[in-house]
This record gives structure tokens, sequence and C-alpha cells, in this order.
């Protein structure tokens, strides 16, 4: 049974500037969490956070009864089991489609037991669910932007993270590869079940893919809801207007 | 002397200096650009520190560090303390190291922070990533600064001249250094022949480097993504404490130990007692009121305001030429500069000193002293205008243009403000090394003529070790203070672009 993601009185400040105003939140198993704003309210901040590679100045996240960060306890990324995807792709340039795919697999302590054989069979499985098996000895600079993220989503998928993170995946794209992705990472959460928090200002994105909407507006979020609640009913001030602006 | 054995001591000394240049740039590139450690940027300027210092002060404060008599550290040294090959690697190391230092670190803050983000995101340990993501992209970097730091210890003749020739131990430079004093058309001979020798090694470094920048670039490979986000830094947990001793003993021992030891050696009224009754300020008067001393001060002074004067004019022309107005020989004339910032400071005096007995012209005139400054240290200014220009964008030109100023207006009103920080640093950067010259200078110095390095290097080999010290000291002391001054203006400019 899996646990839920919670976040409890989480702050993130540099200085004596406040990123992330005391914040609670519980992301449950399967869901698909839309964190929208506009630049600089915090969400990627919020999002690192739970990733690992930003401390949080104070608070508390944990899923189930494994706690990542509460006082002086802070588990590095790496430790965590989440997978994420990079508004730059961050496909490494000296390895092909294979082999990005694949190296989760090679150092995650997670996957150490796999052999040869079922490495193989995994990274052929993700490599499927994105459609890149034609291009899989194929190396990164031979790639469209649209193909470069696929990359990326099957090898943050490979791992089978407790939690996929997007940190805006799709804001490097054109508009027609943008809708395509949008259909296809729509899709593979319908398809695989597994738990997406993913980042954006896009209220297009956020709308047609997710389960929740989180709208954030300096540090604090602003509305929380499914998608028809939030735009059916937008609270009245900041999120009135920053979705008609928006649109 | 063998000339086969002397040219193989040159290289293993030039390649023992690069690995280890190499191995603790990295480790400290690294540390300053990815570790979680308290005051990251002063660590990095304190790092880079040695970078402007001349290696030839260094290894005057080792003679006196590490002497087999009188030094204070001779009983951990071996019998012949900091002389010989390894006392030359160490002195050496502490300056090239900069070179895959800066090279790296400027690596790792171009390197788009996602790449290695998502291989911790992988599953992948700190170490693991280094190894995987980290090193693989940036290798091309390690190996470009390593080929700057063997091609900085071969051209050496500082360090080998006073840790090396007191063992009889040659390399390449000292032995030029030694025929051509000798005089003569043999020992002239001589040093020329020894001189297309590390020409020859210095062109096949170049070429390497060469081929690799070429196929990096053919490889296509973009690492920069235009920075999002902050890289995330690793924490260390249990190795801060230790780290941040080993980097303050690294900067003891590279620049506060030689620093004390030049002072307390000019403070001390007897060689090597160093109680504080014998301090005595005698040695710093002797060296103050010597006619040598005075005059030096002078001819460095004017000679460096001079070519850096003319060089920082010339560069900040060649950059708007080069970038602004796209003419292929002014990007001529940038890229040859750095080919003869490449060439041994020893080749470029013996070839003017060649071209001036052919021409017919003095060859102890100033004019010769200047031109071999030139040729030497052209590429910095040369290479940091160019590169202001092309990062400022072509928009802020036009608007001047559309608003009706005229070129030489808009040279005036836009770019000469524009890049002030650029050319103060650049001119910082070259007066330096030009105020402090040894290597072409012992060869084209003559009467009246003297410059800070002759004369303190004639003050250290023959004359008044005392008085010698006593001016390294005010020297090293001027050449800290510059260059932190030139690494401050150097951040800032990063802060403003």
């Amino acid at each position: 049974m899996k646990s839920s993601l919670i976040l409890k009185q989480l702050t993130k400040s540099y200085g004596t500037k406040t990123i992330l105003n005391p914040l609670d939140l519980q992301v449950k198993p399967g869901e698909f969490v839309t964190l929208l704003g506009p630049s600089g309210c915090g969400k990627t901040t919020l999002l690192r956070m739970i990733a690992g590679l930003e401390q949080p100045t104070a608070g508390e996240i944990k899923m189930g009864e494994r706690v990542f960060d509460s006082g002086r306890i802070h588990l590095p990324p790496e430790e965590r089991g989440f997978g994420m995807v990079f508004q730059s792709y961050a496909v490494w340039p000296h390895m092909n489609v294979w082999q990005n795919v694949q190296y989760p697999l090679k150092v995650n302590p997670k996957w150490k037991s796999l052999t040869t054989q079922q490495r193989e069979e995994k990274t052929r499985e993700a490599i499927k669910l994105v459609h890149l098996e034609e291009l899989a000895s194929r190396w990164p600079q031979q790639l469209s932007g649209g193909q470069q993220q696929r990359v990326a989503l099957a090898r943050g998928l490979v791992m089978e993270p407790d939690i996929l993170l997007l940190d805006e995946p799709l804001s490097n794209l054109d508009a027609k590869l943008r809708a395509e992705m949008r259909r296809e990472i729509r899709d593979l959460h319908r398809r695989i079940g597994i738990t997406l928090i993913y980042v954006t200002h896009d209220q297009k994105e956020a709308f047609e893919m997710s389960t929740r909407v989180i709208v954030l507006n300096e540090g604090r979020v602003a509305q929380d809801g499914t998608p028809e609640e939030v735009r059916a009913h937008p609270k009245p001030g900041f999120v009135q207007d920053f979705l008609a602006e928006m649109s | 002397m063998n000339i086969f054995e002397i040219t193989l001591r040159s290289i293993a000394l030039a390649s023992a200096v690069s690995l280890f240049s190499g191995l603790l740039g990295c480790l400290f590139a690294w540390l300053v650009t990815r570790a979680e450690i308290p005051g990251r940027q002063r660590w990095a300027q304190w790092l880079a520190l040695p970078y402007s210092v001349p290696a030839y002060l260094l290894a005057m404060a080792w003679v006196v560090i590490g002497n087999p008599t009188i030094g204070w550290l001779r009983h951990f040294l071996p019998a012949q303390g900091s002389y010989g090959f390894w006392g030359m690697v160490c002195v050496e190391t502490t300056v090239a190291m900069t070179f895959p230092f800066l090279e790296l670190k400027a690596g790792f803050e171009k390197l788009d922070p996602a790449l290695e983000e998502a291989a911790r995101m992988s599953g992948a340990s700190p170490a693991r990533v280094f190894r995987d993501v980290s090193f693989k992209l940036l290798w091309p970097s390690l190996l470009s600064g390593m080929a700057l730091s063997f091609l900085y210890t071969i051209s050496s003749f500082g360090v080998p001249a006073l840790l090396g020739l007191p063992v009889r131990q040659f390399v390449l430079t000292t032995l030029i250094y030694s025929e051509f004093k000798m005089g003569g058309l043999t020992g002239i001979y001589n040093g020329f022949k020894l001189s297309a020798v590390l020409v020859a090694i210095v062109l096949v470094v170049l070429a390497l480097s060469y081929a690799l920048k070429r196929w990096q670039s053919r490889r296509g490979v973009t690492l920069v993504s235009g920075k999002a986000s902050k890289p995330s830094q690793v924490h260390l947990g249990k190795l801060t404490i230790p780290v941040l001793m080993g980097l303050s003993a690294w900067i003891i021992i590279t620049l506060v130990l030689p620093w004390t030891a030049l002072g307390l050696s000019a403070l001390a009224s007897v060689a090597g007692d160093f109680r504080v009754s014998q301090w005595t300020l005698r040695n710093f008067k002797t060296v103050v009121t010597l006619a040598d001393f005075q005059e030096s001060v002078k001819n460095s002074l004017s000679y460096t305001v001079c070519v850096v004067l003319c060089l920082v004019s010339a560069g900040f022309f060649l950059g708007y030429l080069s970038v602004r107005r796209n003419k292929r020989w002014a990007r001529v004339i940038v890229g040859a500069s750095q080919i003869s910032f490449a060439l041994p400071g020893t080749v470029i005096a013996l070839v003017l000193i060649y071209v001036s007995a052919w021409t017919g012209w003095l060859w102890d005139g100033v004019f010769w002293m200047l031109l071999a400054y030139g040729l030497k240290y052209a590429a910095i200014p040369f290479q940091m205008l160019s590169t202001g220009f092309s990062h400022v964008h072509p928009s802020l030109e036009e608007a001047a243009q559309m608003s009706g100023a005229r070129r030489f207006k808009v040279i005036r009103d836009i770019w000469v403000p524009m890049l002030k920080t650029v050319w103060i640093s650049a001119g910082v950067l070259v007066a330096l090394p030009i105020l402090t010259e040894l290597t072409m200078s012992v060869l084209l110095t003559g009467p009246g003529r003297a410059t800070l390095g002759t004369v303190l290097f004639q003050l250290q080999e023959y004359a008044d070790q005392p008085s010698a010290a006593a001016m390294g000291f005010l020297i090293l002391s001027f050449a800290v203070v510059g260059a932190w001054i030139q690494s401050t203006l150097i951040s800032k400019r990063k802060n403003l672009t």
C-alpha cells in the first residue's frame, strides 16, 4: 500500500527573502497534481525541495514512515526514490538514448539485484512506453526537443519512482509538440497510475492533464482544487486575475 | 651537458606539474562550485590568487623555508631540502594549479546543473555523479588546463634557476640562459639549438590542444542551458571540517608561509636567526636606498604603463573590429596573439636578440624589451576585450546609432563606458606579470635597463640575500594586493553581465 506525500509547515527563505511561506500539503498516491503560478511564486523551489535538491528552511516532508526533511534531517535526492524531468531535458550528451534510459537501473540501489537481461528488458519497456524504439541507438544531438523530452520521461519512469516530478517539461517545445506531449503525459498517467507533481505557468497544461490544480502566489497556496473547480470558481482576486490574464 | 637528458628532465618536470595541477585543480574546482562549504566565493578567490604571483618569489621563499642547513622545515624534507626536481615540482604546482582550476571552475559554472541533478535523481551518489557525468563532460576542460600548466612549466625560468641551478639540475630554459651568458658564438648557437627543441615541444602541445578543441566543437555538444536554477550543493556532512582544514592548509602553504618566510628573512639581522630581538628594518632600508632598486622601480613602472596602454588600446580596437565589424585581419591578429602567449619567454627574447643583431639595432634598447612584453602578454587584453564585445548585445550600439550618434561617438559613449571594468581588469591582469617579469628581462636587460625582476634575481643569486628577501616581500605583498583588486573587478564584471 503506497503512502501519501505530506508537507508540513514547509518554509524556504534565502537570507531575509521568503520564497515559500509555511505550507501544508498532502499528495495522495496516483494523483496528478499541478503547481500553477506565475514566475517567482515559489513553485519550482517547492518541487526542488520535494526532490531533495534544496533544503527547506523549516518544516517537514515525509511519506508514510519515511521522513525526508525534518529539522536537521535531510535525505539527499539519490535516496528519496523520486524521478524527475527537467525543463532543459538534462539528457546526457555523452550517452545514447538506451544508455540514458538504462542509467538509473545501474546506479540506483533499489535495482542493484537485477540481472543484465532483466535490466535490458526494463529499459526496452520504458523506451517503448514513450514510443522511441526506433531511436534507441541515437545520440541526444540527433534528436528533436520533443524526442529528448521523451527520453527524459522514460529515464524518470524506468526506475518506477514513488513520485515523478516534472519541472516545466514542455516550456521549451513549440506549440504543436506541446499539444502532442500533453496528450502523451496524460495517457501515461492513466495507463500506469503513477503519482505526478507537475510545475507549470501554463493553465492549459494544468487544466488539460491534471487531477488536481494548486495555484501558488508569492509563496502561498492561493487555491487548491480539481481543474473543473478552479476553472469554474476561481477565487476572487489573484486567481481570477491570473486565469483571466492567461486566457 | 647532455641535451637529451635535460630535455627529458624538462618534459618530466612539466608533466609532473601538469598531473598534480590537474588533480588539485579538479578537486578545488568541484569544491568551490558544487560542495556545500561556507564562503565558496572567497575560497575561489584565494585559490586563484597564485595565478598572479610570480613563481620565482615563491621559490625564493622556499629557499628560506626548505634550505637543507637553516630552513624551517628542513627536518621534514629530503636531504636536498626544497632544491632539486621535487622542489621545483612542488613550487611550480602551487602556481600552475590555477590553470586547470580556473578552466574547470568555468566549466562547472557553464555546465547545466540539471545534467548532474538528473543523475542524482536517478540514484547516483555525488562521487558517482562526478565520475559518470561531470568528469565525462568536463575532461576536455581539464586537459586544456593541464596543457596550460605544461606550457607554463616548460617555459618557466625563475623557479628552475633558484631551485635547480644550485644543485646543478638544469632544464631547457636555465641551460639556454647559461649558454647565452657564457657569450661567444658557440653560446649563442647552443642557445638557439636548445630554443628550437623548446619551441618544438611547445608546438606539439599547442597542436594537441588545438586538435582537442576542434574535436570538441565537431562533437557539437551543448552543455549550457541558460542556467535556469542554481546548482544544488552537495552536503559534505562530517567531511566539511576536514575539507575546510585542507583548503586552509593549501592557502597557508602556497601564500601565507612564503610571504611570512620572506618577511621574517627581511627582518632578520643575521640570516637564519628569526628571533624578535634580532629584527631590524635595515634590509628594507638597504633595498630602498639602493640605486639599482630605484632605477628598477622607475624602469618597471614606465615599461609597464607604456605596454599596458598600448595593449589595452590595441585590444579595444581589435575587439571592436573583429566582433562588431567582423574584420578578418583583426580576428587573425587576436588569434596570433594566443600563439605568442604560449611561446616561452626565453625563446621570444632570443629571437628578438637575433632580429636586433640582424637589423643592426641596439639589442639592449628599450624598444626590444617593450616589444618582448607586448608579444608575450598581448593575448590577455586582446582576448578579454573581444569576449567583452561579444557579450554585449548589438542592439545597444544600434540604439545609439538610431539616436543619431556617429561611429566615433558610439565608441566613446557606449562601448568605452560599458566595457570599463573589462579594460581596467585586462590592464591590471597584464600589468602584474610585466611589472615583475624575469624570464625575458634577464636576457634583454642592459646598462640602465634594470627591472624589478632582474635586480631581485641579481640580489638573490650573487649579492645580498636578506636584501633580496626584503625586496621579494615588498613585491609579493604588492602582487597579492594587485591580484585581489583584479579578481574583485572580475567578479564585479560577472555580476554586471
